[in-house]
C-alpha cells in the first residue's frame, strides 16, 4: 500500500495546522472542521505539513522517534492513519513522480 | 454628557420620540420605546454611559414596543426590533428591559464579524485580559461580577470581542446578567453592587443585572491584550482548583463557545489559535468566590 | 415618470465616489438601507474595487467588513455545495446547468460579488427530472414539503420541483425544468435556453448564455411577487448589463433573444428601471427598441416604489399598496384566474390558521 506514493497536504491550500507540545489541531477550511491529533499521529502530520513524504520515510521517522511493544504493528498503524487522514481530506496521496 | 445627568423626564421623552442615543464601548446604540420601565432600567444601569447627539453614526437602531395596542390589556407583550426587523417572538411586557439586553446581544453577535465573538466574560487587571468562556453551569457571570466588584475592569460579561485584525479584546462593558441564586450571592459578596430590577419567570429563570463600574464604562474604547483563557466550572462545596489545560484542547473547547467561529472560517481559526498562543489556558473548579478572586488577583501580578 | 426621490443607497451604487462627501449621519443611513436591501457586502465590493475602502469612516467600515467576512464564508460554502451537487449528479446523463447566483459565481461575473442567497438553482431537461431527483435523494437531499397540496401544486403547475434540503448540510437546492411556471402566458421554451447554454472552461458545469442570463434575471424579477430583494436583483441586472455590454453585438443579441423566447416585456422593464434607478449606461437606441405598449404610468408608480430598499426611509404611504398589487400581479401572470383565486384563498386560509409562519 502507498509503496511508491507521495503523501502530503492537498495542493489547494485548505489545510492549516497548529502544533503545541505533542498535540496538533488541524483545520480544514473547506468543511470548517477542526481535528485534534496527539502522539504519533501529530508527529506524522508535522512531517507531512512541512514536506510531502513517502511511506518509507514516515516509517523511518516514527521508528526513530517512538518506542513501542514488540507486537505493535507500526506499518498497519501508519497505513490506517494515512487512510483516516485521506478520508477527512487532510492529506492527498499522489504518485511519486520523482521516484 | 453622561446618561446620569439627564432627568427621568428627558430620558422618557427621548425614548418616546426619536430614540435615546448612547455609546457602549465601540458601539453607538439608539433605543426607542414607549415602555416606561425601560427608562428606569437605563437610568439605574447605564448611568455612566455617554449620551450622543443626533449627528453620531448609530450602529444599532433598536426599539421595544408592544406588538399591538389591542393586546395591551390582555396578556400584554413586547417586541424587540432592529431597524424594522424582528428577530424574536414577543415576550411578556414586564420583561421589556431584559429583552433589550438580549436583543442587543443578538445585534452585536450577528453583525460584528470584524471580531471573533466568544461566548465568554472578559475582565482585565494590570493590562491582562482574563477570558472565562461560558459553558453551562460555569458561573462565568458570577465570577465576572465578583472580580469587577473588587476593582477589575469589565470588558464584557456576555461576549468577548476578539479583533481578527490585531488580536486584542475590545470592550462592550454592559450590565452583567445574573441568574437565579447568583443574584443573592453577588448581593452578599458585594453589598455595594447596584442590581437593577429582577425579572422573574423569564426563559432563563430570574434575571438581574449588575451595573458596570464607572471606570469600566469610561475605558470602554480601550482594548486589552488576552493573557489567560480559563474554563470555569462552579461545583457546590468544591475546593478552588486551577488545572492547566493543553492548548489544543483549549482551542477546540473555545471554538465550541464562539458565536461566529464557523462564519469567519480560516480567520476564525487563525484568530483563536493566536489567542491560544498568547494565553495560558486552564480549567478552573470553584465554589468559593473569595478564594477565586484572590487566586486570579495573584495570577494577574 | 413618477417623481423619484433617489435613496442614498442608489446614489452610491451609481457612483461610490459620492459617498466620500457624506456626513456620518448619511453613512448611517446608507448602511441601514444597504443592510435592509441585502446589499451591504456588495457595497463593500464596490468600495473595494473603486479603491475607497481606506477612506471610509471607521464606523461604516466596521459594518462593511462584517458583511464581507460573512460573504467570504458564503463563497466557500457555495463552492463546496456546487462540488457536492456535481458529484451527486455524476451518474445522471445530463449537463449540470447552474442558474442565477451560482451561475454568476462560477462564471466569475461581477454580479456575484457580495451576492448572498440561500438556494442553489439548477436547470435540467424535463425528461431527466426523475433521474436527477433520484440521484439527489441518494446523495442525502430530502424534500422539505410533505404537504400534499404543495406537492401537487408544484408538480402540476410549477417550473420546478419542491425545494430539496440536504440532511446534513441543511443547504437547499431548487431543481428547475423551466425558468417560469408552465402556466405563464409567455413561457419560454426551456430547450431553447438549454441549447444556447455555455460550458465553463475545465469544468463539467454549464450556465446560460450571457443574454439569457440577463433575460432570466429580468424574468425572475418582473414576474416575482416578492420585492424584499428587489433592489439587489436590479443591481444584478445593472452589473450584468455593464459587464456584458463590452462584448461584441451584445445589445443586438439581447433584443433578438428577447423576441425568440418571448420575454420582451420583462426586458423592457429591466432596461427601463435599471436605467432609471441605477443609471445603467444603456444606449438610447436599445431603450427605444425595447419599448412595449404598456401603461407605464401605473407600472412606474408600482415598480419605482417596490424596487427600493424595504426600509422606513425609502417607503412612502403608497409603498405597501404597490407591493401588494405586484404580489397579486405575479400570481395573475403565473396562472389563469380559475387557478389563481383558489390558490390565493388557500394560502390566505392557511396563513390565518397559522400553518405558515413566513
Amino acid at each position: 500500500m502507498f509503496e511508491n506514493n507521495l503523501i502530503g497536504l492537498p495542493i489547494v491550500p485548505v489545510i492549516h495546522c497548529r502544533f503545541w507540545d505533542e498535540e496538533c489541531v488541524i483545520y480544514n477550511q473547506l468543511t470548517g472542521d477542526a481535528h485534534l491529533i496527539d502522539g504519533m499521529g501529530a508527529e506524522v502530520f508535522k512531517i507531512l505539513s512541512e514536506k510531502a513524504a513517502t511511506r518509507i520515510q514516515l516509517l523511518q521517522t516514527i521508528n526513530s522517534n517512538f518506542e513501542w511493544e514488540m507486537d505493535f504493528d507500526a506499518e498497519g498503524f501508519l497505513d490506517n492513519l494515512i487512510l483516516e487522514y485521506q478520508k477527512l481530506g487532510l492529506v492527498d496521496v499522489t504518485e511519486n513522480t520523482s521516484a | 454628557m453622561k446618561l446620569d445627568t439627564l432627568s427621568k423626564k428627558t430620558v422618557v421623552r427621548a425614548l418616546n420620540s426619536d430614540g435615546l442615543r448612547f455609546k457602549i464601548g465601540g458601539f453607538n446604540v439608539c433605543l426607542s420605546s414607549s415602555v416606561p420601565a425601560v427608562a428606569e432600567h437605563l437610568l439605574c444601569l447605564y448611568g455612566a454611559f455617554d449620551v450622543l447627539d443626533n449627528t453620531a453614526f448609530i450602529d444599532f437602531y433598536t426599539a421595544l414596543e408592544p406588538p399591538s395596542k389591542l393586546r395591551r390589556f390582555f396578556r400584554p407583550q413586547v417586541n424587540f426590533s432592529f431597524d424594522g426587523y424582528f428577530p424574536f417572538k414577543p415576550l411578556p411586557y414586564k420583561q421589556a428591559s431584559a429583552m433589550f439586553e438580549w436583543g442587543l446581544n443578538w445585534c452585536i453577535a450577528s453583525h460584528s464579524h470584524q471580531y471573533l465573538i466568544i461566548h465568554a466574560s472578559v475582565v482585565e487587571r494590570n493590562g491582562q485580559a482574563f477570558i472565562f468562556p461560558g459553558t453551562p453551569g460555569s458561573g462565568k457571570s458570577t465570577l465576572c461580577a465578583a472580580l469587577v466588584s473588587r476593582g477589575w475592569r469589565l470588558l464584557s460579561d456576555e461576549m468577548t470581542l476578539l479583533s481578527v485584525n490585531d488580536g486584542c479584546v475590545y470592550p462592550v462593558p454592559r450590565p452583567i446578567s445574573l441568574k437565579n441564586r447568583s443574584i443573592d450571592v453577588i448581593q452578599d459578596f458585594a453589598p455595594d453592587a447596584v442590581i437593577g430590577e429582577v425579572f422573574k419567570n423569564t426563559a432563563k429563570g430570574s434575571i438581574g443585572h449588575v451595573r458596570p463600574s464607572d471606570d469600566s464604562v469610561a475605558l470602554g474604547e480601550i482594548p486589552a491584550q488576552p493573557a489567560k483563557l480559563i474554563f470555569p466550572k462552579y461545583e457546590r462545596d468544591s475546593n478552588t482548583v486551577l488545572t492547566p489545560l493543553s492548548k489544543s484542547r483549549a482551542l477546540l473547547k473555545a471554538a465550541e463557545n464562539c458565536f461566529n467561529y464557523n462564519i469567519l472560517g480560516l480567520k476564525g481559526f487563525t484568530s483563536l489559535s493566536n489567542l491560544i498562543d498568547a494565553s495560558d489556558c486552564y480549567e478552573f473548579k470553584y465554589s468559593h468566590l473569595e478564594e477565586a478572586v484572590a487566586l486570579f488577583t495573584d495570577l494577574a501580578h | 415618470m413618477k417623481s423619484f426621490q433617489q435613496p442614498i443607497l442608489c446614489t452610491v451604487l451609481i457612483d461610490p465616489q459620492l459617498a466620500l462627501t457624506f456626513t456620518l449621519r448619511q453613512w448611517d443611513l446608507l448602511i441601514r438601507q444597504a443592510r435592509s436591501a441585502n446589499l451591504l457586502a456588495r457595497l463593500g465590493y464596490l468600495f473595494e474595487s473603486a479603491e475607497l475602502l481606506n477612506q471610509l469612516p471607521t464606523q461604516a467600515l466596521a459594518h462593511i467588513m462584517s458583511a464581507q467576512a460573512y460573504a467570504d464564508r458564503f463563497y466557500i460554502s457555495l463552492q463546496r455545495e456546487i462540488s457536492c451537487i456535481q458529484e451527486a449528479l455524476h451518474s445522471v446523463n445530463a449537463p449540470l446547468v447552474l442558474l442565477k447566483g451560482s451561475a454568476y459565481f462560477m462564471a466569475g461575473n461581477i454580479a456575484a460579488k457580495g451576492r448572498l442567497f440561500s438556494d442553489v438553482d439548477i436547470l435540467v431537461p424535463e425528461d431527466k427530472l426523475p433521474a436527477v431527483e433520484d440521484a439527489l435523494m441518494k446523495a442525502g437531499w430530502m424534500t422539505n414539503t410533505i404537504d400534499p397540496y404543495d406537492q401537487k401544486y408544484y408538480r402540476q403547475w410549477m417550473h420546478e420541483i419542491p425545494p430539496l434540503r440536504h440532511l446534513k448540510r441543511q443547504t437547499t437546492i431548487d431543481v428547475h425544468h423551466n425558468i417560469l411556471p408552465k402556466t405563464t402566458q409567455f413561457c419560454p421554451d426551456a430547450n431553447k435556453l438549454l441549447a444556447n447554454s455555455v460550458k465553463l472552461p475545465n469544468q463539467n458545469i454549464w450556465i446560460l448564455a450571457p443574454e439569457d442570463r440577463v433575460l432570466h434575471s429580468a424574468m425572475h424579477l418582473f414576474h416575482e411577487g416578492e420585492f424584499a430583494q428587489g433592489l439587489r436583483d436590479l443591481s444584478d441586472l445593472d452589473l450584468l448589463l455593464k459587464e456584458f455590454s463590452t462584448q461584441v453585438n451584445f445589445w443586438e443579441k439581447l433584443l433578438l433573444r428577447a423576441n425568440e423566447v418571448q420575454q420582451q416585456i420583462p426586458l423592457f422593464y429591466a432596461l427601463r428601471y435599471s436605467k432609471h434607478i441605477l443609471q445603467t449606461p444603456i444606449p438610447e437606441s436599445v431603450l427605444e427598441a425595447s419599448k412595449q405598449r404598456i401603461n407605464t404610468t401605473l407600472m412606474d408608480a408600482l415598480f419605482l416604489r417596490a424596487l427600493l430598499p424595504d426600509h422606513d426611509s425609502c417607503n412612502d404611504k403608497w409603498t405597501g399598496l404597490a407591493r401588494s398589487l405586484l404580489f397579486i400581479r405575479s400570481h395573475w401572470l403565473k396562472m389563469p384566474v380559475y387557478l389563481m383565486v383558489p390558490h390565493l384563498i388557500r394560502k390566505t386560509y392557511r396563513r390565518i390558521l397559522g400553518k405558515e409562519l413566513h
